[in-house]
């Protein structure tokens, strides 16, 4: 997905919640954080490249 | 001429060791200098004078009696989003002005079970979100005290406190303790419990100790850490073990080229300087860069937290909206709409990221590289984080150690990033450099 095609969901998400104001008020912030979640959508993951603890603290411990 | 709030906390201990300092002397000048200079500076929320007072006749007793903990007498400022037991735990918002469940945090147990005595409450952004908290920089009014643990950090630099815990999701140690040019110190994650703080982010959130050198953070890190039921992250960790003494033993770090190239030329420079000393004292220095880039550190960070800060929100602010601070409030919003699908992508790409780093870490003891990537801005804002926020990604140990001041007379942080789990290395390290550069002078605006 491009920065565009998220920013635009993002909207349409809080459009529903927030009105149209508080949205228009959002806007930058929602550019920005956009850019950043298409980064996240953009980079590979492949299924042989899962970690199945991928939530938990760092792998080591006493 | 030195006086009683100058001293570490170590220097303290081991004062009312040899029976040359009364705990209840210390805390009369420590409360004389609160006194003094917060009307200007503002970094407490509540000091409990009283509460502080029982606790000082109660170690001068332990000491008398031969009874005293490993950290007995010795002051300490808590951040407001974590409990404590005498006192209210607003973090900064003030529906929850009065809030107290009644019992400390593990990490204030922890403390208190050791002898150190809860100086008060210090301040912190609302719910350690960006929005700047009221406090002031004691080394010039007009810029950042940073956050979110502005008022730890600042009660520490201005001799209000010799030791304050503060808490990080992004930077919220690293870089306000870099700015004030004190030592703070964030163990791996999983070594402190969370029981008993206000959370923002689990998958971020730590708890970290800031004092004026290695040995006193070291000290008080060590101290909360440890195995703890109620926050299921620490279960299979114990606590690390300081280091049994000093390490003369040079480091080898990678000096990571990435931080050195969106620092600003002062701090960029102020931290050469300072690694080419450490080169020329033994320490074995190469030149690195991150194996992904630095803008996917920050994405996965913004993914994660705004969706979990927003969870955690959910119920407070559907009854509170219009307590919120801005910044935090717009951060609210936006991660209460983001997909599931791009968050639970942003942790498993976390996780493939920190593998990433553990292979380019294996065959040094660290990371060296900017605290922060300029010195304290202005008050509008708390600084960027990008220094800090890929350690907090990993859940790696970290280390700020002052480096000197830069062209405008403010202070300026080299971070050591450590193995995780590998706190022991890595305070020897702190210790090895902290010897090596300038002792740091203390603040005087205001």
């Amino acid at each position: 997905m491009s920065p565009e095609d998220v920013a635009a969901e993002l909207r349409r998400a809080l459009l529903a919640g927030l009105g149209e104001e508080r949205v228009a008020e959002l806007a930058s912030e929602i550019d920005a954080t956009a850019e950043q979640l298409a980064m996240v959508l953009g980079e590979p993951v492949a299924l042989d490249d899962e970690d199945p603890d991928f939530m938990g603290p760092p792998a080591r411990g006493a | 001429m030195t006086g009683l709030p100058d001293l570490t906390a170590t220097e303290a201990l081991d004062r009312m060791r040899s029976d040359v300092l009364s705990p209840v002397d210390y805390l009369d000048a420590l409360l004389a200098r609160i006194d003094d200079r917060e009307p200007t500076i503002r970094a407490w929320v509540r000091v409990d004078k009283d509460g502080a007072r029982d606790a000082a006749r109660s170690a001068e007793r332990a000491y008398a009696d031969e009874s005293a903990g490993p950290l007995c007498g010795i002051p300490v400022g808590v951040k407001d989003l974590i409990l404590t037991e005498r006192l209210p735990t607003a973090g900064g918002f003030a529906p929850l002005r009065t809030f107290n469940p009644g019992h400390d945090a593990t990490c204030v147990a922890r403390l208190r079970a050791a002898g150190a005595i809860i100086l008060g409450k210090v301040e912190t952004t609302q719910f350690a979100g960006r929005d700047p908290s009221r406090t002031h920089n004691p080394w010039n009014l007009e810029r950042t005290a940073s956050g979110s643990s502005s008022g730890s950090a600042v009660a520490v630099a201005d001799r209000m406190a010799p030791i304050a815990l503060g808490t990080q999701t992004g930077g919220s140690v690293i870089r306000p303790a870099a700015y004030m040019g004190i030592v703070g110190f964030t163990p791996t994650f999983g070594r402190v419990s969370r029981h008993g703080l206000l959370p923002r982010s689990h998958s971020f959130d730590m708890i970290g100790a800031m004092g004026r050198s290695v040995a006193d953070a070291a000290l008080f890190g060590a101290a909360v850490s440890g195995p703890d039921p109620r926050d299921r992250a620490t279960a299979s960790l114990g606590a690390f073990e300081l280091p049994a003494g000093t390490a003369d033993h040079p480091p080898r770090l990678l000096l990571l080229e990435d931080f050195l190239e969106i620092s600003s030329r002062d701090v960029a420079s102020r931290v050469s300087d300072a690694v080419d000393r450490l080169a020329r004292a033994g320490a074995g220095i190469r030149r690195a860069r991150l194996p992904v880039p630095l803008e996917l550190f920050l994405s996965l960070h913004t993914a994660i937290l705004i969706v979990e800060a927003a969870a955690t929100q959910a119920d407070n602010m559907a009854r509170h909206r219009a307590h919120y601070a801005p910044g935090l409030l717009a951060q609210l919003d936006i991660g209460s709409a983001v997909p599931a699908t791009a968050y639970v992508r942003a942790q498993r790409l976390r996780r493939r990221v920190r593998h990433r780093l553990e292979a380019m870490i294996e065959g040094v003891d660290g990371f060296v590289l900017p605290s922060a990537s300029e010195v304290a801005p202005d008050r509008s804002t708390i600084g960027p984080r990008l220094c800090q926020t890929p350690w907090t990604v990993l859940g790696w140990p970290c280390f700020t150690v002052p480096a000197g001041l830069g062209d405008e007379g403010l202070p300026v942080g080299l971070q050591l990033v450590g193995r995780p789990f590998d706190e022991t290395r890595l305070i020897e390290i702190a210790d090895w450099v902290e010897r090596r550069l300038d002792p740091m002078p203390a603040p005087a605006a205001g």
